[in-house]
């Protein structure tokens, strides 16, 4: 049986770019969100919860009111300006809140809020469609095509090969600076290195799909879980993990959407929050 | 016991405060896109139509929503002895919000007018019910450990995510809700106030009359019983006050979230733990907030106007990076 035209385009240019797509964002997204939680050392550091992608969010915003799309050289660069900007901020408050993660995370909260209100006001007095923003602030892969996967394919694969390059001192990055600095790792230099490889990945994902939040949460504590403190492995298991829970993920909302798109974040939303009460529960038992 | 004695400077800046909400009251009745010339154009029938059709309604609204929050915020903190659990870090917001868009798609059809609006309120209310027990449920007894922030806001992005499959799902039917879930003030007529008005007065009241008996529930579960107080049939009572309030509120405004963060605890910081004196000044400060914002959000671009939710939400949530600084 031949396949009639129309099939094949759905399939080439609709269907296979979404999961492709799904499997390089969860790579990236559970790689960031695993560096992030060793940079502000909180377990339950996520970029989209604390904010790190509504930087990006604004920059979109800003680019969108000038007529600027994703084709054009300086997209990605103004939204990794964006990220970087609330990584570098996110970086400091965690300095300043010694050993409470907690009120990391609600300042997080209270950062992510208040650029999310931000781009959201840009975008109305843009005019644009509350719904699809809407949509797609909450991560949806659903306008995906092949250029967003080679965009998505360089800089994920840069990403995780650095992340793998670096992953062996991460433990002693971990143990603190002074530690770290006695132990001949610069401590300083390191940190700049985390925050660019955390903001490169999240740009690229905010570029591609808004902000999907929560797999930077789930993945890496699955992660952690099963490999403990063995960061190398847990890298590479943060890789096979989050590019198949995004796919399956992406999976699940096609077959939810029957008349009407709805974006894989809530998806990774409602698994991601799961997991949570869960691991509370767990704590308070 | 001896109530503590209130220092007559408290009461002027009460009046202070209180002259300052009206003042902003009238600026924002005659602030806007339509304007008057002189004080003879001020007398003009159709500006004197302008402002009590649309203006008046909104403010109004805007103004017992905000009171109605902040109380409701007040409350849960009382009960929960943390002065973090607040409407919309829980969870409960987002869960009358939920099941707002759930009433509206259902009754979106037949029901207009008087009874759309009940509905929508009985659906909020139930949504705050259910995510405010699920909140206790998850807590086990133990309110005032931090760690129930996370399960609040793990509730609050489940609620948030099931919202937004149903607004995705059904795009005719919910045209407007997505600015509605915002937190806007557009659009909002004196039909509005049926429910939001008389649950305003009776959360003010029971506040200002409960002042005494939630500054003994603050103190230790022991303590209160000792002093004669049923712990357990007051936070009820309580808790199910402070959904009544959120729920009426988001379902005429949508959720405006962080002042009821913000002002219960920057009252704190200015007055002191003592709840009597918290209650009218977080009152006053409320409606001082609430007006400015919605002032700014109609005059910042004429033509346009900006949701009054992402307006208090970027005056209010540099609070939380603030609480990251502290001690």
């Amino acid at each position: 049986m031949i396949p009639d035209e129309s099939s094949l385009y759905l399939t080439l240019d609709v269907y296979l770019p979404r999961y492709i797509c799904a499997l390089l964002l969860g790579i990236d997204l559970a790689l960031s969100g695993f560096l992030m939680q060793i940079l502000t050392k909180n377990r339950l550091a996520d970029t989209k919860l604390m904010g790190v992608s509504s930087g990006g969010l604004v920059a979109v915003a800003i680019l969108s009111s000038l007529n600027i799309t994703l084709g054009h050289a300086l997209y990605y660069p103004i939204v990794f300006i964006g990220c970087a900007i609330s990584s570098v901020l996110l970086f400091y408050m965690s300095l300043k809140s010694n050993g409470r993660p907690i009120f990391l995370l609600l300042g997080g909260i209270g950062i992510s809020s208040l650029l999310y209100s931000l781009a959201i006001s840009i975008f109305i007095l843009n005019h644009e469609d509350l719904l699809s923003v809407y949509a797609w602030t909450t991560g949806s892969l659903n306008h995906v095509n092949w250029f967003h996967v080679l965009l998505l394919f360089i800089v994920t694969c840069i990403g995780s090969f650095l992340v793998y390059l670096i992953s062996p001192s991460l433990k002693i990055y971990e143990l603190g600076r002074n530690t770290a600095l006695s132990l001949g790792l610069a401590h300083g230099r390191y940190s700049f290195y985390l925050i660019f490889l955390i903001t490169a990945l999240v740009s690229v994902s905010v570029c591609v799909a808004g902000s999907i939040g929560f797999v930077g949460l789930l993945v890496p504590n699955v992660a952690r879980f099963v490999f403990q403190q063995n960061y190398k492995n847990v890298v590479i298991s943060c890789i096979f993990i989050g590019g198949v829970l995004l796919v399956i993920c992406q999976f699940i909302t096609s077959f939810l959407s029957v008349y009407h798109e709805i974006p894989v974040g809530c998806m990774t939303a409602i698994l991601g929050a799961f997991y949570l009460l869960g691991r509370n529960l767990k704590w308070a038992r | 016991m001896g109530s503590v004695k209130i220092p007559y400077f408290y009461y002027m800046t009460l009046a202070f405060m209180l002259f300052t909400v009206v003042i902003l009251f009238l600026m924002s009745l005659v602030l806007g896109d339509v304007k008057w010339g002189s004080l003879v154009e001020l007398m003009d029938p159709e500006y004197i139509d302008v402002v009590m059709e649309y203006r008046f309604p909104r403010v109004l609204v805007g103004l017992c929503a905000a009171i109605n929050f902040t109380l409701s915020g007040l409350l849960l903190q009382v009960v929960t002895k943390n002065n973090l659990t607040t409407p919309n870090i829980v969870g409960i917001n987002t869960g009358a919000s939920f099941f707002a868009v759930v009433s509206l798609l259902l009754f979106s059809d037949n029901v207009m007018g008087v009874s759309g609006v009940f509905s929508t309120n009985m659906f909020s209310f139930m949504g705050s019910l259910f995510a405010c027990l699920l909140f206790i449920l998850f807590a086990r007894k133990d309110f005032t450990n931090h760690l129930n922030i996370l399960n609040g806001i793990a509730l609050d992005s489940i609620f948030i995510a099931l919202t937004a499959i149903l607004l995705l799902m059904f795009p005719n039917e919910t045209g407007s809700i997505a600015l509605w879930l915002t937190g806007s003030l557009w659009g909002k007529n004196l039909q509005d106030l049926t429910f939001l008005l008389p649950s305003c007065l009776v959360g003010v009241l029971f506040c200002l009359f409960f002042g005494q008996r939630m500054n003994i529930l603050s103190l230790s579960n022991e303590t209160s019983i000792s002093l004669g107080i049923h712990v357990r049939r007051n936070h009820f009572l309580l808790l199910l006050m402070s959904c009544f309030l959120a729920g009426t509120a988001v379902a005429s405004t949508g959720p405006i979230g962080f002042i009821s963060l913000f002002v219960p605890n920057v009252t704190r910081l200015i007055v002191g733990e003592n709840i009597k004196k918290i209650v009218p000044f977080s009152i006053l400060l409320a409606g001082i907030i609430i007006i400015a914002s919605d002032i700014l959000s109609r005059v910042l671009i004429p033509p346009e106007e900006i949701p009054i939710g992402v307006i208090v939400a970027i005056i209010c949530s540099p609070y939380l990076i603030f609480l990251v600084k502290q001690r």
